[in-house]
């Protein structure tokens, strides 16, 4: 066995490999762990539930006429990181009038739907990418 | 250490590693796959709605006491068919300060009452099974008149949700609402 120039005889060997072994499987399991937990936390089903019940909740508590703005980078990005961004202005926010019921999607399959207790309903729904000055928002007004 | 006390660390050390990774990724998961809890937002957002819908200036709208009065139309809520589907429910009552005694006939109901039972367990469980309850008793005082006479009332309320919202598998959303669809 060689390590950079300097050669170990065969005991050597058997003193350092394990402890060479054993280093780098505690390196995958960690970084294993990390990204399972990386993703895991950026992922698209956690953040269309949050935005779908954010969202729907502000709708529920605004009186008719009430224009709402929300902050959407978030979402935006984990959009981008599903390859979705080309869709996200369309297709990030549905609002059924007849259902009344909010869905957030955030990739391209699935969603999810939050059903709102009273019959508001919204109009003009319009999500403004500005990836200049990195403004993502999105903007509705409640009516009755 | 000699050879067999090395391998038996070794055997610990891994199995240390696999029980953390282990505790990590269910702790993760588990956390993740919960529900995000908005059921004590919805009812009191809820309660607040129709506060805001019976109660004009601190005075009850003459409308609740009359006998054809539809709480559903007249505060714009879901219809008790409806909220009884995604497990909500609505009781209103407005209780006179001095006789104690009701103003209506019969409290106002809307929803799936089924789960009312357990509005009294929650106290003693608190889960994710049971619905979510906000009792308004005795707090929200109100005018009204009886007569020309001005009286004090209770706006009373118990509004319990088990509504947590729903996943989508397949969705032909076009991100415009069903208005300017038709349009």
């Amino acid at each position: 066995m060689v390590f950079r120039g300097w050669k170990l005889d065969k005991k050597g060997e058997e003193v350092v490999m394990p402890e060479v072994v054993l280093i780098i499987l505690t390196i995958i399991f960690f970084g294993v762990l990390l990204i399972f937990i990386a993703k895991a936390a950026s992922s698209s089903l956690f953040y269309e539930e949050v935005y779908a019940k954010k969202i729907g909740l502000s709708i529920e508590a605004a009186k008719p006429g009430t224009i709402l703005e929300f902050n959407i980078s978030k979402p935006y990005i984990i959009s981008k990181e599903n390859k979705f961004e080309e869709s996200f202005r369309d297709k990030f926010f549905y609002f059924d009038n007849e259902e009344n019921s909010v869905t957030i999607k955030l990739a391209s399959e699935g969603g999810y739907k939050f059903k709102l207790m009273s019959l508001k309903s919204v109009s003009n729904p319009v999500v403004n990418i500005d990836e200049l000055n990195k403004k993502y928002v999105l903007v509705l007004s409640v009516g009755k | 250490m000699d050879k067999k006390g090395e391998k038996l660390m070794v055997f610990w050390w891994f199995l240390a590693c696999m029980i953390v990774f282990l505790v990590l990724i269910l702790t993760t998961i588990n956390f993740f796959a919960k529900p995000i809890d908005t059921r004590e937002i919805q009812t009191q957002i809820t309660f607040s709605n129709l506060y805001s819908c019976l109660v004009k200036d601190s005075y009850l709208i003459p409308e609740v006491v009359q006998k054809d009065f539809d709480l559903t139309e007249y505060c714009n809520l879901r219809s008790s068919e409806s909220m009884q589907d995604l497990q909500f429910f609505i009781q209103v009552d407005f209780i006179d300060q001095e006789s104690k005694n009701s103003l209506l006939d019969n409290p106002l109901k809307v929803g799936d009452g089924s789960l009312l039972n357990d509005c009294d367990l929650i106290s003693k469980d608190k889960g994710k099974y049971f619905p979510f309850c906000t009792r308004n008793e005795g707090i929200f005082p109100i005018y009204y008149y009886a007569g020309q006479e001005r009286k004090v009332a209770f706006f009373n309320s118990l509004i319990f949700s088990q509504y947590y919202g729903e996943r989508v598998s397949l969705l032909k959303s076009t991100g415009l609402s069903s208005e300017e669809k038709d349009e």
